[in-house]
């Protein structure tokens, strides 16, 4: 079996200041964001949920390392592999670290409306996201066979790995909830016909901020 | 007008007898809870009575088995609520085969009962018993009920991994034949979701932090 452990990041510095966190917005977490990883730290350090992990994942973006750093200790302390193909939705320099209101008016939002369209000038449409993040998920599936592996990445990541696993419509009749730093878990195994197939194991499990 | 936001927690009853014996769980078969399911689902309690995380729930419901009866009452010392039934909430009504050993189903009633579901889910599970989408649409239909009754409020529901697994298909757009991904929901696991008008939205599903303490 394989297992995949989603962890989406704290709260950023950026969502707090109603900023867009592309490569240049994103200034990493908020006082609140760390205190929420370090509780999952905590909790991942007391329960050894993913002792077993072999490896750990990030995006390129401040949010996602800076927790990807803090719970680190508490899985097994690995050399982190941050990838530009785990990021949030990409944005150009027309959006990044632009103020989200300056340009609520001409959204498209949630980007699921339409799958094929920019939701913005200068961002990438749902249907490529979801190509980009099935493809390096299925990647690093395969790369780590029989492993447990940890990505921390970004709430649109862990929706579009929803929509790639379980094989949903592009434009989701549904809406979720993905609480920073919690945790979505997948396990890819044979069933009965000896067929690969992708079993969820928890989605948006935030325990550690209940207590 | 503020929106209205209906919450709906779904609770997996604790292990139950028939499940550690391996027979169908319906009206004749489900004989209550094993201990280790009373464990689980007091150690659900106490998160809750720990958390406070369902300190505003106003409705409690529980299907009509006594595994998820004897569920709700535990956890309802939490809660303090009073408990409904309601039979809609059931696992799938196995007919004839309720309280027979899934060993002794594989060789009677499985040929010309679930082992064609594949190809058809509308053939009953056992002579008398319900298929797969009759199971789909009577969850469904309760759940939607549910909601609409107590519109705005905090509704939980023990009931069985069947149901949760219903919830997932139907709200999140999988209700046909072929269901690509697979669930595990937990014993005692709680699995939230929110409705506002009929937009629903997935808060989590199979949350047993508490057995994993």
């Amino acid at each position: 079996m394989t297992r995949l452990v989603l962890v989406r990041h704290g709260e950023a510095q950026s969502y707090v200041n109603g900023i867009i966190g592309g490569p240049q917005g994103c200034t990493g977490l908020s006082d609140l964001g760390r205190r929420q990883a370090l509780a999952l730290r905590d909790r991942l350090a007391r329960t050894g949920d993913l002792a077993d992990a072999s490896a750990v994942y990030t995006s390129t973006l401040a949010r996602a390392i800076e927790t990807a750093e803090i719970i680190n200790p508490a899985i097994g302390g690995h050399v982190l592999t941050s990838t530009c193909e785990l990021c949030e939705l990409h944005v150009d320099e027309r959006l990044d670290g632009r103020p989200f209101e300056e340009f609520s008016a001409g959204y498209e939002w949630p980007p699921t409306v339409n799958p094929y369209a920019p939701w913005a000038e200068g961002a990438e449409p749902w249907a490529e996201f979801v190509l980009r993040v099935g493809r390096e998920l299925d990647r690093l599936a395969r790369a780590h066979a029989g492993e447990t592996i940890v990505v921390v990445c970004h709430g649109g990541v862990i929706g579009a790995a929803l929509s790639v696993f379980a094989e949903l419509p592009l434009r989701q009749p549904f809406r979720l909830h993905i609480a920073n730093s919690s945790m979505t878990e997948w396990a890819l195994e044979p069933d009965i016909r000896g067929v690969d197939r992708w079993t969820l194991r928890r989605f948006n499990d935030a325990a550690h901020l209940e207590s | 007008m503020p929106a209205v936001i209906t919450r709906l927690v779904l609770v997996r009853h604790g292990e139950a007898e028939c499940n550690v014996a391996k027979r169908f769980g319906g009206p004749l078969g489900c004989s209550g809870l094993s201990d280790n399911g009373r464990e689980q689902v007091t150690k659900l309690r106490a998160r809750l009575e720990r958390t406070g995380e369902l300190r505003h729930a106003t409705v409690l419901y529980a299907s009509t088995l006594p595994r998820a009866v004897e569920t709700a009452e535990i956890i309802n010392g939490a809660l303090g609520l009073d408990l409904n039934t309601d039979e809609r909430l059931c696992e799938l009504h196995p007919g004839d085969a309720d309280n027979m050993t899934f060993a002794d189903y594989s060789t009677t009633f499985y040929a010309e009962g679930s082992a064609k579901w594949r190809e058809d889910p509308s053939i009953p599970t056992a002579p008398g018993g319900e298929s797969w989408t009759g199971f789909m649409c009577r969850v469904k239909d309760a759940l939607h009920d549910v909601t609409d009754q107590h519109a705005g409020e905090t509704i939980v529901i023990a009931c069985h991994g069947g149901v949760i697994d219903t919830s997932m298909l139907e709200l999140l757009g999988m209700s046909g034949g072929y269901v690509p991904a697979r669930f595990v929901t937990e014993n005692s696991s709680l699995t939230e979701w929110t409705r506002h008008r009929d937009r629903w939205r997935l808060v989590r599903y199979n949350d047993a932090a508490h057995l994993h303490l």
